[in-house]
């Protein structure tokens, strides 16, 4: 028997039943809280029957019987035949999970071998016990009426019918040409009545009458030739021809948005009469308003493997061997982007423009070269006057000669200039034109985050099912755009996040009312677009995260030691949940604590170009931040000069641009920073964090100096020029050269120079290790002084700045990110000093300083005020709620916040 | 004269076996002959798929030495290896005559930098040596076999093994 190539199918199968099949995930969530919206059934009831029908056009038999027991159970609910209850939407989500393990099979080229049976009885059965009456089942066999939705409710489908359709169309055009020159290819038979079934199938679903009537009479009189029953002649070529351009009309309506108005009635009993004339003995002609089948199968006999086969004598179904899938035809699916027509018509003017202008330029150069031809002339005439001068007098000859040469001279002049005119604004047409092409090119892999987001709803029931948590779902931004490539990475680690805010997080309900908060914990996941770079957050509020036990059990896997984690603020050792092999979990469940996640959740991003931060707070909640690029292939970049060699950086991670004098670099032990904005930002050459021998620096006084931003940090580098800004396509570097962790990638320049493109959380990491290393290393280690020094302030780089200086000076060091923290910390344990910034979230310095002074144990140790405030007032008022000593971050000297603290507390 | 070649005794046998008649068929085999600092290395010419002359080369920081950086060539960003050191050989500079020889093996494409590229010949497979015991040790590790050309010997370098070292640097291996 004949085998079909699906081949050519598979991709788009494997496209559209993904979002089918979100679109049943999605719905189901929402059928769970709207049981009688009937708008919902009837397009989950469609949704799931084109599913059905797709799969069976392609022959995957497994999602084909799924699907069809899905949408019976559908229509059990929709005619009020059996409730909506969790038990079936559980088992709704065992069949969608195992239609999407067979999708996902599908796509990597597996061929399938899941076991449907037992899933499809037990849908069967959760149908069966339902049913108070089993005979009135709906008769569901293939393409029923009853499935057929109402009209006004199908415009989410019409698009794809459409395209479907005309694909079909094309197909069929193409087969019954080739089926006039090769009547007796039973292929190309098979594939003709597939089309034609289709076709007949997906507008009946869709109630497009017409075209459902037509692809039937063409599908009868193809199975008559298949049969033997009829012969392909160059009449019955005519008249398929007739009625596929009939189809072909109706499509193009429905595309346009009219309603058919086409009368098929005669074409349809042209059709017919071409059969009954051909064969010898006429059978009634089949009902065109419907699918039905042709022999009586009764619900009774009726199993759930057999209902996907229509039981015709006249149309039997594939033979046994077409239906073992050949491993031939399991096919890789290419990945493909669905791009509108608009967009892509909008490419192909531009890139005619552009041909256009190459044309122009074209002709310009042509013109060039004729003013070429008239230089090389007077250049010939010059030499050869200039040869006669020599040898000739005759003054009045020559000065007639001369007026004329000045006359062509300023011809060819006024010639050249038109043409430096004409090809500056061609240039600049062209510029606009590629730019334009450049943009409409790369957003064709724009994808909104929607296609990532739509999954969550579903996966979030499930979760908290499992977990028996109560959890409200918030999405907001996800309309915000983001590269194809980029969403597909992203699903792990979001998934990652979201399990673990529900596994760890939310807090059962009755815990939940013991805190006064609602028994429903909140979930809210966030997108949003700052500048080239896309912010996903995901937050909840639930108990946010154990710092106590995080650093705990840190310390207990040798992952940090005691001393280390006595001198991290909060902040950080929240940070550690990312290392590898971290968890918490008392216990491992199904959902996390597993130990792995959440470093692959920075890994993930991390190999994104991007950066995952935290940000917790007890009883409160937890909030993970991903920031990362919107797309790995073009980029706003600032272009700098550093050791002689042009580097592209990310406008995304900057913050500002300054100018600074050597004089404004403090010295922090063993390397530097700069004071800005009431922050200490570690400062150094980018020639010497990426190995590179450092420039000559010139007579200039200044350096300029970038401030990029990395998560939470800020750093500071000098580079020897800022060149230009612009926007970069970002090349990847040769596969084998691997991760390196100060490079993104490289760009390429007009003159064909690379650049390489730097990745700046690598070259903040990498900045760490590097250090300036001008101070000695002896003056880095003094003896312990036994002092115990709380460091308060908002900035993790000034905390980590002061803390250095102060540990390089023998102090020990505990850091607090803020005033609530601080008083907190001054509350379990005995300070000897505290040095603390003003200007912090939630309380401030001063506020922090006149707790203290009113705190029994705190009154009397001594504060440190180091900050950016340079006004008297706050001096004065510095004073007033009681600190010791007043430092200015500008101008900060480490040997004077050593020799005042040295002076408080000896 | 350079060109002008001396018969050895293998050639004038090869020779006599072509006009006697009585050579049997046999695979020829190609090669791509380079000079690295003075030393004559020859790579099979299947491995080879073009010769460029030499563009600026961007440096990528955190590469290892061998890694002389980056190249724009025919639309594609292609790395440039210095095998030099690993092969033991002394260090030589880029001059006009220097070319990249854009190589491949298994799932790796490289330029490498060599001082010049003397000839692409086609020689049969019986010609081809085992490298003599006295070579230098690290850029024995790398030879696969010799062939004669313009009466030296030429080390055929075996670019698997130098690509395989390279990854293992790029890893932070040796």
């Amino acid at each position: 028997m004949t085998q079909f190539d699906r081949s050519a199918f598979v991709g788009t199968f494997v496209q559209e039943a993904r979002e089918y099949l979100d679109l049943l995930n999605r719905g189901v969530v929402e059928l769970e809280k709207k049981p009688d919206d009937a708008d919902l059934l009837t397009q989950l009831l469609r949704a799931a029957h084109t599913l059905k029908g797709s799969s069976r056009m392609l022959d995957y038999l497994d999602i084909n019987q799924v699907a069809h027991a899905v949408e019976d159970i559908l229509e059990s609910i929709r005619d009020g035949q059996m409730e909506m209850s969790a038990e079936v939407g559980d088992l709704f989500f065992v069949a969608l999970d195992r239609i999407g393990s067979c999708i996902e099979g599908i796509a990597e080229g597996r061929e399938e071998d899941e076991d449907v049976r037992d899933l499809c009885r037990s849908l069967e059965s959760l149908k069966t016990d339902a049913e108070s009456t089993p005979e009135s089942a709906p008769e569901s066999a293939v393409d029923t009426p009853q499935t057929a939705p109402p009209q006004s409710d199908r415009s989410a489908f019409v698009g794809t019918f459409v395209q479907e359709a005309r694909e079909y169309l094309d197909l069929l055009n193409r087969g019954v040409v080739e089926l006039e020159k090769k009547p007796d290819d039973a292929d190309l038979l098979t594939q003709l009545l597939r089309a034609a079934h289709t076709l007949k199938g997906s507008s009946r679903m869709l109630d497009y009458l017409d075209i459902n009537q037509v692809a039937h009479a063409v599908e009868d009189i193809l199975e008559s030739i298949r049969d033997g029953q009829m012969e392909m002649s160059a009449e019955v070529g005519d008249l398929f021809f007739v009625a596929l351009d009939r189809i072909g009309s109706c499509i193009e309506g429905i595309a346009e948005g009219r309603e058919e108005d086409e009368d098929v009635r005669d074409l349809c009993r042209s059709l017919e009469s071409l059969k009954t004339d051909a064969e010898s003995t006429p059978e009634p002609i089949p009902e065109t308003a419907g699918d039905i089948p042709k022999t009586g199968v009764t619900a009774a006999e009726r199993t759930p493997v057999e209902i996907a086969q229509p039981a015709s004598a006249k149309s039997p179904p594939p033979a046994q061997s077409e239906r073992e899938k050949p491993a031939a035809s399991a096919a890789v699916v290419e990945e493909t982007v669905r791009i509108g027509i608009p967009s892509l018509d909008a490419t192909i003017r531009l890139a005619g423009e552009i041909r256009v202008s190459g044309m122009r330029l074209d002709h310009n150069l042509d013109e060039l070269a004729e003013a070429r031809r008239m230089l090389r002339y007077y250049q010939g005439d010059i030499e050869r006057r200039m040869e006669g001068e020599e040898g000739e007098e005759g003054e009045d000859g020559h000065g007639e000669n001369l007026e004329q040469f000045c006359q062509d001279t300023r011809i060819l002049y006024a010639k050249v200039d038109d043409l430096y005119r004409k090809y500056r604004e061609d240039l600049a047409g062209l510029e606009r034109m590629a730019a334009e092409l450049q943009e409409k090119t790369l957003g064709m892999r724009m994808l909104p985050l929607s296609t990532l987001f739509d999954s969550l709803p579903r996966a979030v029931r499930d979760l908290s099912r499992a977990s028996g948590k109560e959890i409200e779902l918030t999405i907001e931004g996800a309309e915000t755009q983001m590269d194809k490539k980029l969403i597909e990475r992203l699903g792990g680690p979001l998934t990652h996040l979201v399990r673990n805010c529900v596994d760890h997080g939310i807090e059962p309900p009755a815990e939940r009312q013991m805190a006064d908060k609602p028994a429903a914990g909140s979930l809210r996941i966030t997108a949003s677009q700052e500048g080239d770079q896309v912010v996903v957050v995901v937050e909840d509020d639930g108990k946010g995260i154990d710092i106590e036990a995080v650093g705990q059990k840190a310390v207990q896997k040798g992952l940090i030691d005691a001393e280390q984690l006595g001198s991290m603020s909060k902040g950080e050792i929240a940070h550690l949940v990312f290392l590898p092999g971290f968890s918490t979990a008392p216990i491992i469940t199904d959902i996390s604590g597993r130990g792995v996640g959440m470093d692959v959740v920075k890994s993930t991003v991390e190999e994104l170009k991007g950066v995952v931060s935290v940000e917790t707070d007890r009883g409160v909640g937890s909030r993970f931040s991903l920031q990362l690029p919107m797309t790995l292939t073009t980029v706003r970049a600032m272009l700098v000069e550093c050791a002689d060699f042009t580097y592209a950086i990310p406008l995304g991670y900057m913050t500002e641009t300054v100018q600074i004098g050597s004089e404004e670099i403090i010295q922090v032990v063993d390397r530097e920073a700069i004071s800005l904005k009431n922050e200490m930002i570690p400062v150094a050459r980018l020639s010497r964090i990426l190995g590179l021998e450092d420039s000559a620096k010139g007579d200039r006084e200044d350096d300029f100096v970038l401030i990029v931003r990395s998560g939470r940090e800020h750093a500071a580098l000098i580079v020897d020029a800022i060149v230009d800004e612009q926007d970069i396509l970002l090349k990847p570097l040769p596969p084998h050269m691997g991760e390196t962790p100060c490079v993104s990638g490289v760009s390429i320049f007009g003159d064909n120079q690379i650049s390489v493109v730097l990745h700046v959380p690598g070259v903040v990491e990498s900045m760490k290790t590097t250090g300036s290393a001008q101070q000695p290393a002896a003056e880095r280690s003094a003896s312990p002084t036994g002092s115990l020094i709380l460091v308060v302030d908002d900035s993790l780089n000034t905390r980590e700045i002061e803390k250095s200086i102060l540990e390089a000076h023998g102090y020990e060091v505990d850091l607090a990110a803020d005033g609530v923290e601080g008083l907190a910390k001054v509350k379990d344990r005995q300070y000897d000093m505290i040095v603390t910034d003003v200007d912090m979230p939630r309380m401030d310095g001063f506020t922090l300083v006149e707790h203290l002074r009113r705190e029994a144990g705190s009154e009397h140790t001594p504060i440190v005020i180091v900050t950016s405030r340079e006004k008297e007032e706050d001096k004065r008022r510095g004073i007033e709620v009681g600190a010791d000593a007043y430092i200015l971050k500008s101008g900060f000297d480490q040997s004077n916040l050593i020799d005042t603290i040295e002076s408080l507390i000896g | 004269m350079d060109g002008k070649r001396e018969p050895t005794e293998k050639t004038v046998e090869k020779r006599e076996e072509l006009e006697l008649g009585v050579a049997f068929e046999e695979e020829s085999v190609q090669f791509v002959i380079v000079t690295l600092a003075g030393q004559w290395c020859a790579f099979f010419g299947s491995a080879i798929t073009s010769i460029a002359t030499v563009q600026a080369i961007t440096p990528v920081p955190g590469t290892p030495d061998c890694v002389l950086g980056v190249m724009y060539y025919q639309g594609r960003v292609e790395s440039v290896l210095d095998i030099k050191g690993i092969l033991g050989i002394q260090d030589s500079p880029i001059t006009g005559k220097s070319r990249v020889a854009i190589a491949l093996s298994g799932e790796i494409q490289s330029g490498i930098l060599v001082d010049t590229v003397e000839d692409v010949v086609d020689l049969p497979e019986r010609m081809i040596f085992a490298p003599l015991h006295t070579m230098a040790s690290a850029k024995k590790e790398f030879v696969t076999g010799e062939i004669e050309y313009r009466e030296r010997n030429v080390a055929i370098l075996d670019l698997a093994g130098i690509f395989e070292r390279v990854l293992a640097q790029e890893n932070g291996g040796a």
